[in-house]
């Protein structure tokens, strides 16, 4: 039941793609249903996709960082100065956790087994964690691409 | 435009956290890959660099145990380019946060 919570949510934003205001209330709809799932494994596709998502935000960290400091006479593209320090510092949370779940696989792989193994939830936790923590500072922030 | 790239960032989240139990059904797998599909042309307009991203997490969901170990190797060949890219746009960050700090603190008070 609960999975078909989240596809219900999957299709809803699939919808609002063109009336984003409803996105806020979309994205804690999503929360909520996350906060209520409980598992003990994670399949290792599960957890591969959340590994290129890490990699997706901090490519978006690196564009963001890339723009000029925000300042009075700085244009409309620019990185707040506040933002530096603290994203920074989540990557270097995220990567050790991404480490230590690249480093499960590692010691488990699926390689010429029948089929991939299943990683222990709380292996995985560390990332999942980073990875909120990262959308939340951008969310704060205001982290958008630009044009560079 | 920004509600448009927090649509990226919302289905990113779904990705993490939504797909990660044991019993992931196929066609929960199939509703965010569609998901994933329908945000490429938000992508192209907001996040033209994320694309590769988007359909790299798109040929993960679609792998199989059989292929999912190249999707794994894949990413991690290109992790060192990665994380040595944001150090490098972070480390020139700082440098031009605390000239514009050293800046701000030159400047004449006014009012006084």
């Amino acid at each position: 039941m609960k999975h078909f919570k989240g596809l219900f949510a999957a299709a809803a934003l699939a919808l609002c793609l063109g009336a984003c205001a409803q996105l806020q209330s979309f994205e804690q709809k999503v929360q909520n249903v996350v906060s209520t799932l409980s598992s003990a494994q994670v399949d290792y596709r599960s957890v591969t996709a959340g590994i290129a998502v890490f990699e997706g935000l901090q490519k978006i960290g690196e564009t963001y960082l890339k723009q000029p400091t925000c300042t009075s006479t700085s244009g409309p593209i620019c990185h707040d100065r506040r933002a530096t320090k603290p994203i920074r510092a989540a990557f270097v949370a995220g990567r050790q956790a991404r480490s230590d779940v690249l480093a499960y696989m590692d010691a488990h792989p699926c390689n010429n087994a029948p089929a991939c193994p299943l990683m222990p939830d709380g292996v995985y936790a560390g990332l999942r964690s980073a990875i909120s923590e990262l959308q939340g500072l951008y969310s704060t922030y205001k982290v958008q691409m630009g044009a560079n | 435009m920004e509600a448009a790239f927090e649509a990226v960032l919302v289905v990113f989240l779904q990705v993490v956290q939504g797909l990660g139990v044991s019993s992931a059904a196929a066609q929960t797998i199939t509703t965010i890959v569609n998901a994933l599909l329908k945000l490429i042309p938000v992508i192209v307009e907001v996040a033209p660099k994320l694309i590769a991203t988007v359909k790299q997490i798109v040929a993960i969901l679609e792998s199989n145990d059989a292929t999912l170990p190249d999707q794994i190797a894949a990413l991690k060949a290109q992790i060192p380019a990665d994380d040595a890219a944001f150090d490098a746009a972070a480390d020139q960050a700082e440098k031009n946060d605390a000239a514009a700090d050293a800046a701000d603190a030159a400047k004449p008070s006014s009012g006084s």
